[in-house]
This record gives structure tokens, sequence and C-alpha cells, in this order.
């Protein structure tokens, strides 16, 4: 059976139902999406200096006696401004670890007073064996900062989203663009909902990690959807499928991509975020790649898991595909009483023509599509008096 | 572009290619500086770097033409800093300051607006390089001005200096600063203060002279106290004022090391800001911050404009009674140590102040360039530093070198899993890659010294994320190319085939891609830049290699009959599948299959 299950989705024969069971996928997306949404109003997140405005000092955690305790640059911290810094850390591993200070925004002269008497007390020495001032790194930033960071990032969000639009509905249709709209919201609610319940701080790097989630989520849907799309070219003349049937052909056919995809991608992301921790501690590094690898999550599993089950609804209120679908069903009924006619009787000559003729129609359509037809025996299996019940493996 | 499900040849993409890398890395090699390491940013490398961000009364975005002169007036005090690879740039409202290697720290001030203060001359004379220059020495404008009106020398050297010609310059001028340098009687010259400023112009002459050397020299002798008289009746000393005078070099470009470290309260030898005349200032007696408003205005009395000036009520206070005991005097205008204007006090001024320009006024841009400076200090705008950070070299190399591994692990687990799952496709997709950076390196060089590209973190973070998008542009091929074996083509015929489907999703999921970065890119501020640029790039080199590499080596290796042993194209389990639908179908129909 597992066997059987990676067979499946290494050839992508269809073997898993997504567009069937939607709605069970509807449900979980939805409690998902609200418990991110009322993380997010009622938890907030926790915003790093970057939108606070502050001060943070870092230098090597080792001097030419040993480790350098925290305690004691707090001290001198204290010591040296008359006032208490927020927060006294290491931060990252071996040679490169490091102490940071954080504290409220301090000026200039300040924070050459404060790395002057840290020099003088701690005098740190670098993994190269150097010891200077110029060891003392130091990062201000204004509380307005951030903020500026973020508008102009929601600003590129708006811009972005409204250009996609229009590339996915020339690219594609109105509902395949709506559907992927939807999957880049939840993509970016789901995103912020974790940051905000696990409580991740959020830098201005947080942001940017964000945004290009965007794109890949996108990529993601476009790869679908471009499958779907090639398989439902001509469906409304054929009664072989329907066009939810057809989208979760499609959603197989592109499932190991999807997997690999993100794999693929998650891989380098994973490194990133190892290396930015361990060796670095925290930083630009390590907030970038924890967002990619949360939005990258959730951009595969929302394209397809919900892109395609909605472009699927949104389809079906379409009345043309509504009638196809009764056509498949139809068409379905009709075998499904010629086979057991003809487990009693003779093969129904007439009706045997007639599925004849649709085949005939079938594959002249798909020619016609540019999609040439792959199994030209099909046609001769099927005219085998007795042949098992077809197309019963879905509904 | 192959030719639709015909074949292709394969050696001329390759040889496209090979051509492209052949023309990047010569231009590598033979143009430029021939440096072979990108340009690292601050993050990376080490040094100082200031964001500065403008703000507007209004809340209005400031002009770009008001962005463009501060970027200007700060370039002009970075290099005066004598830092050597310092750059200033405009990133969209911000001003962005780097400053590599350790001595930066001093560009975290830049960004101050300049300190304006009012100073009373004491001695006037006209720079010595100039013969010419009392004309630009005041001309007392419309004697009509109203009583509350102080008479400037005009501030912008072309327009001003022809103006006020010769005649136009009166007598109490001329008078003011040879009555207070007539006062040299009194004899108690220090040769001490004299060598001080010896000493000054002999550290000023030495290029390799400390910073803060220079500075406590020019303290010692520009800023000497009894250059002024005291306030207990010591005379000045008028040796000392030519000693100090002596030192001063108003030619333009001229960096002043005393800018920024001037005291108010000593007296200042300063030159004006066009190089014309050199002053003797007594202490500050009025701050510019108490200037509440100052805008040019038409003269409603003459020609041309006029600047009319405000202050809060302190320092209205301060300067109606500074006039009325000064009549006939000149005060003037410092901005970092420069003399703005010095107009002679024609009445006491209560309430608002304004200035005229001499004969025929000043021009609309004279005027509201002496506004501006009056209001902002030199630069047209505010900034407020909104990130400065220093990075020590150490750091810099550490997050590099975390970088790069973290770059080498993502690649590596890249290569195994490929090496797993699609075996020599997976080769393939590994050699891809490596070109691929190859290409990557050669465009970073050259837009480094092309358009001034830095490396910085966050751009390295967007080369490792664009390894996936990269890798991805070949899933998608080789799983297509799964598709059509599944269908029971051969390898060799299903190559072609893959490729045309596999091109469209590609050319659309890199474009969607590529939108995403550009709009970031032109939207965005700060290092979410450095960013979208690598990702965008990546993107665009990504079709180059899966264009010109990696369709026409899949190609090949499909035409040899080793390579396309299924053993060794990982596409065995598609065949195998394709083999067990057809011998399905001996007893069945398949349950679900494409047309």
């Amino acid at each position: 059976m597992k066997r059987h299950l990676l067979e499946g989705l290494y050839t992508g024969n269809g073997a898993l139902d997504i567009i069937g069971k939607r709605k069970r996928g509807y449900i979980i997306f939805s409690v998902l999406f609200l418990a991110c949404i009322a993380s997010i109003v009622f938890r907030g997140f926790n915003l790093g200096i970057d939108f606070e405005g502050g001060t943070r000092v870092q230098f090597p955690a080792t001097s030419a006696a040993g480790p350098i305790d925290t305690q004691r640059a707090e001290d001198i911290f204290t010591e040296a401004l008359g006032k208490e810094p927020a927060s006294v850390q290491t931060v990252g591993a071996g040679d490169t670890a490091t102490i940071q200070i954080r504290s409220e925004a301090l000026t200039p002269d300040q924070v050459s007073k404060l790395k002057g008497a840290l020099f003088e007390q701690l005098k740190p020495v670098a993994p190269n064996g150097t010891s200077s001032e110029a060891l003392i790194s130091d990062s201000a930033v204004s509380g307005s900062w951030g903020g500026e960071i973020s508008s102009k990032a929601l600003w590129a969000l708006l811009v972005f989203l409204a250009l996609v639009s229009v590339f996915l509905a020339l690219y594609f249709e109105k509902w395949m663009a709506v559907a992927a709209l939807v999957g880049l919201f939840h993509d970016l609610i789901v995103t912020a909902g974790v940051y905000s319940m696990v409580g991740f701080e959020v830098t201005p790097a947080t942001v940017i990690g964000l945004l290009t989630i965007l794109g890949f989520s996108l990529y993601d849907t476009v790869v679908v959807f471009d499958k779907v799309k090639e398989n439902t070219r001509g469906l409304l003349g054929l009664t072989r499928r329907t066009y939810g049937e057809a989208a979760n052909l499609a959603v197989n056919q592109t499932l190991m991509r999807s997997i690999n995809t993100s794999l693929i991608a998650l891989l380098p992301v994973t490194g990133l975020l190892v290396i930015g921790v361990g060796l670095l501690g925290v930083g630009t590094l390590a907030d970038l790649a924890l967002v990619q690898a949360t939005g990258m999550l959730a951009g595969v599993v929302s394209s397809i898991f919900l892109c395609t089950p909605v472009l699927v609804d949104l389809k079906m209120m379409d009345p043309k595909y509504k009638l196809q679908a009764q056509r498949v069903a139809q068409r379905r009924a009709n075998i499904e009483r010629r086979h057991s006619a003809a487990a009693a009787d003779d093969v129904d000559l007439s009706d045997d023509d007639a599925i004849d003729a649709e085949v005939r129609k079938e594959r002249a359509m798909v020619v016609a599509g540019g999609v040439p037809a792959r199994n030209p025996k099909a046609v001769d299996q099927r005219r085998k008096p007795g042949g098992k019940p077809q197309g019963k493996k879905r509904k | 572009m192959a030719p639709p499900a015909g074949q292709i040849r394969p050696g001329r993409y390759l040889a496209f290619f090979v051509a492209i890398v052949a023309i990047l890395y010569a231009l590598v090699f033979f143009t430029g500086d021939r440096k072979l390491t990108p340009k690292l940013g601050i993050d990376l490398q080490g040094g100082t770097r200031v964001a500065l961000t403008a703000r507007t009364e209004s809340g209005e975005p400031p002009s770009r033409e008001s962005l463009d002169i501060s970027r200007q007036i700060i370039e002009t005090r970075v290099n005066g800093l004598g830092v050597s690879g310092a750059e200033v740039v405009l990133d969209g409202n911000n001003i962005v300051i780097t400053v590599p290697g350790e001595n930066g720290e001093r560009a975290k001030e830049l960004g101050q607006t300049a300190q304006l203060r009012f100073r009373p001359v004491l001695n006037a004379v006209p720079a010595a390089p100039q013969p010419t220059a009392p004309p630009t020495t005041t001309a007392p404008g419309g004697t009509t001005t109203a009583p509350a009106t102080t008479t400037p020398e005009p501030p912008a050297a072309d327009g001003a200096t022809t103006t006020p010609s010769p005649q136009g310059r009166p007598l109490p001028l001329a008078q003011q600063p040879t009555t207070t340098t007539a006062p040299p009687t009194s004899t108690s010259g220090t040769p001490t203060g004299v060598e001080v400023c010896e000493n000054y112009a002999k550290l000023l002459a030495d290029e390799d002279a400390d910073d803060a050397e220079v500075i406590t020299a020019a303290k010692a002798c520009r800023q000497a106290p009894n250059l002024a008289p005291s306030p207990d009746g010591a005379a000045a000393d008028p040796v000392l004022q030519q000693a100090a005078l002596a030192t001063l070099d108003c030619g333009t470009g001229v960096a002043d090391p005393l800018v920024g470290n001037d005291d108010p309260k000593l007296p200042l030898a300063a030159c004006d800001q066009d190089g014309v005349e050199k002053f003797i200032l007594g202490p500050s007696f009025l701050e510019g911050t108490q200037i509440s408003d100052a805008n040019a205005n038409l003269d409603p009395q003459g020609i041309g404009y006029v600047v009319v000036l405000s202050f809060e009520p302190e320092g209205s206070d301060i300067w109606s009674k500074y006039t009325a005991s000064h009549v006939g005097e000149r005060a003037a205008f410092v901005l970092d140590t420069e003399v703005v204007s010095a107009p002679t006090i024609e009445g006491a001024i209560n309430g608002d102040t304004t200035i005229t320009g001499g004969d025929g006024g000043f021009s609309q841009s004279e005027a509201g360039k002496l506004a501006n400076v009056l209001k902002y200090g030199s630069l047209p705008l505010s900034f407020e530093s909104s990130e400065a950070e220093t990075v020590s070299a150490t750091l810099g190399l550490a997050s590099l070198q975390a970088g790069l591994i973290a770059g080498g692990i993502g690649l590596a687990l890249v290569f195994v899993y490929c090496l797993f799952y699609y075996r020599l496709l997976g080769l393939l997709t590994i050699l891809s890659l490596v070109l691929s950076a190859v290409i990557v390196y050669a465009v970073l060089i050259l837009l480094g010294r092309w358009i001034g590209f830095t490396l910085d973190l966050a751009g390295i973070a967007g080369f490792i994320i664009a390894i996936g998008i990269t890798a991805d542009s070949f899933v998608i091929f080789f799983e297509r190319l799964k598709d059509e074996v599944r269908d029971g083509r051969t390898f060799r015929s299903s190559v072609p085939r893959a490729w045309v489907r596999a091109r469209r999703t590609i050319l659309s999921a890199d474009a969607v891609s590529f939108l995403a970065a550009a709009v970031l890119y032109l939207l965005a501020v700060g290092q979410v830049r450095g960013f979208a640029f690598t990702l965008g790039m990546s993107t665009v080199l990504d079709l180059i290699v899966v264009f010109l590499v990696t369709h026409p080596l899949v190609a090949l290796a499909s035409r040899s009959k080793f390579l396309s042993d299924p053993r060794l194209s990982g596409l065995g389990g598609a065949q195998r599948s394709a083999a067990l639908q057809r011998s399905a179908r001996v007893g069945a129909t398949p349950a679900v299959k494409e047309v």
C-alpha cells in the first residue's frame, strides 16, 4: 500500500483525491486562518529594535583572559552611561561568538564613550588574535526606520498584487488569478500568524523575507495552474471527465514537482537558518531564512490544497462547467447501465457505436487542442466485449 | 528558440553560452580595476554605514532637487573627513553614507544640519587671492528700507559681485573693520599665540597630520580668547588676529577642520562663503536655533528679492537688544564656521528682520538659498539618522564566511538530493547550477564596477534563496520529461516534447518571480533592494542557463545510448510505470489516464 502511494506520487497518476475532499480542506484552512488572524490581532508581534529604535553594540565574547561575562559587560554599560541596557547576551558559537548589548537609542557621543569603556575594561580579542577598539561594532536605528521600511514594503506589496493580478488574468484567466491571489493571501497571513503565535522577533529583514515569499508562492501556483490549464483544454466539448477531476489530475501530476521544488528550495534555506543561528547568533541571515522557511511551507501547502480547490469551486459557478459535469455523470451512468446490460446480454451495438463516435470526437478535440492522444490502443480495448468496468475508480 | 518538437542543435546553444561566459570574463579581466572580487557591503567588509532620512515639515516627500543638493553637501563633508573609499548615495528619500574601514565613526554626525550662529564682526579683510574683493562687502541696499532692516552683503558670489559695484560700498562699513583693527596700540602681543598659529599652518600643510591634532591646533589659533576684546576690558591682540587670519585659506574646496567643532563662546577667525573676505568674529550672541522661519519674498519697496527672518520669542528679544546697541556695526551669520552673510545693522530691529540684497536686490535663487540656509543650516532638508552602524572588520568577515558556508551547505544539499532523485539528470542540474554561479560571479563583479552594486548580507541571502528557484526550472523540465516517458515514449523522443511544454511553465513562473523582485527593487529601501536585486538577477540568469545549457545537455544525453540507460537517467520508475500500464491495459482499461 505504501509502495503504491509512493509509486503514485512518483508517477503522478491521480492517486490522491484532493479536489473531492476539498470541503474538509476548507475547514482546516479556515480554522488555521482564523487562528492566525486572531493571534495577529490579539497577540500582535514581537517587534525588533529596528521598529522601536535603539542601539546595539556587539563585540567578540573572548578576551585575552578567557570568555567575557555578560554581567561584567552590563556593569560597564551602567557605569559608563548611568543607565541600564535593555539586554546583554552571548550569541553565536565558537570563534565567532559575540556579546550583544541592546539598549535604548544612544547618541554618537554616548556610543563612543561606551565603546571606549568596554574596550578599556574588557579587551576583547578577535579570532585572529588582534585586539583594538575597532573590534566593537555598533548599530543604531531610529524608531521610524523600521516603520519606513515596512510601509514601503506594504506599498510594494500592493503594487505587486495589482501587477500580478493583471499578469495572471492575461496569462491564465480571471478565476485562476483570483484563486492564485487567495493562495497568496493565505501564505502571507499564515506566515505572519506563525510569527505572531510563536513570538519570533520581527525585523525589517523579516518583512523583506515575507515579501519574497510572494514570488515563491505564486511561482508554485503558476506551475500547478499551467498543468490544470493544459488538462482542461477542450474539456467542455468532452464528457470524459469533469473540471474538478481534470484539476485533481493536474495537482497529482505536479505534486512530485511541488514536493521536489519545495525540498530543493528549503534545503538552502535550512542551511542558511542553521548557519545564521549557529554561527552568527541572530541577524539578517537567520531572520530571512526563518521567514522564508515558514512561507515556503505555507506556499506549497496552499498551492496544492487551497488554490486548486478554490479554482474548481469558482469554475463550477459557471453554468457551462456545471452542464458539462452533468453530461459526464450522464455518460458514466450510461456506461454503467451498458455494462450491467452487457453482463446480462450481448453487447449493445448501437451504444458501442455511440461510444466509438464519442472517442473519435474526443480524439479530434484533443488533436485540435494540440495535445496528441497518447494511447490510441485504448480505442481497441473498448471494443473488446466483456471488458471490465471502466472509470469506476473515481466518481 | 528550439524548433517545436524538432531536433535542436545542442552544440550551438552550448557554444553561445561559452561565448557569453568568455565575454563576461574578458570584461572582468581586462576592464575597470581588474579586481576579482565583487564590491562588498559594509556589513561584510567592516566599516560605517549611516542612512539619513529626509524629514519635511509637511510630511510630503522632499523634492528630488533638494535631495540632490543635500547629497552633494554631505558628500563634501564626507570628503572633508579625509577617509578613502567613502560613498554617498541617494536611496529613495534617504541619503546613505558608507565609509569602509575603521575611521568612519565621524560620518555619523555628518547628517546634522549645520550650526548657524550670529557673531559680531570685529575685523574684516579681503581674502588674499582676490584683489577685487572689496566689492562684495556690503552695499547698503535700498536706503528706503524700513527701520527694521539690515543691509547684508550678498551671499551668492556671481550675481552679487557684479551688482554692488564699488560705489555701493559705504564708509561705515569700511570704517568698521578699520576701527577695530585700529587699536593695535595695545602691544600685549603674545608670541606664543603667533607660534600656535604657525604650528597650525604647518599641520594644515602636512597631509598626514592627525585629524584630532589639527582640530586642537585650529582651536588654539583661530579661537584664541584674545582675538576679541575680553569682557573685562582687555583689548584684542591685533598681531594674533593677523596671524590667525593668515592661516585661513578661503579658496573653494578647502575643508575647514573646525566645521562642527567651533566653540560658540570663543571668538573665531573665519572665511566668508565665497572666499572673498576674512573675518575676525566675536563670541556668538545668538544661535541659529532661535530662527523660527526665513523666507524669500519679493522686495515690496524695490526690485528683486529680500529675505525675511523671524525669531523665536527669546531670540527676538536678544536680537532687538543687540541691534539697538550695535547700530552701524556688522553682524555675521556664521554657518559651520563660514560667514554666509555679514550685513550692517542700520537700526534697532524689533520683530521680523528683512535682509536686502544691495542694489538690484537678491535674485530669486540667491534669496531662496539664503533663506534655506538660515532656516535649515546648509542642508536644504533636515535629516534624521535612521540607521547608523559600525561593523568591525572581524564581524564583517564572520558574516561573509557564514553567508558563504550557508550557501555552500545549501548547494551541497541540493546536489545530494538531485543526484539521489534524478541521477544523471541530477548531475546535469549540478553542472547547470555551477555554471549559473560562474555567470553570477562575473556579473556581480561587473555590476560592482559599472553601477556601484555592493553585495551585502541580504544580497547573499537572496542568492541562496535563488538556488531553489534556479533548481526548480530544472525540476519542471525533468518532471515533464518523466511525464513523457511515463506515456511510453523513449528518453530521446521525450526531450523535445517535454522541453516545449516545460519552457512555457518556466517562462511564466520566472516572470512572476522576476516581477516580485522588480517591484521590490523599485519601491523598497535599504537592504530590501540588495535582496531584490540579487533575486531578480538570478532569475534572469537562471533563464539563460536553462535555455542555453540544461536543455542542450539533456538533449545530448538523450542521444547517447550509454547515458540514456534508465539506471543512469533515473527515469526507470517512469518507464516501469509506463510498461505496467501497458500490460494492465491488456486485461483492463486504465483507471484514469490522460487521453
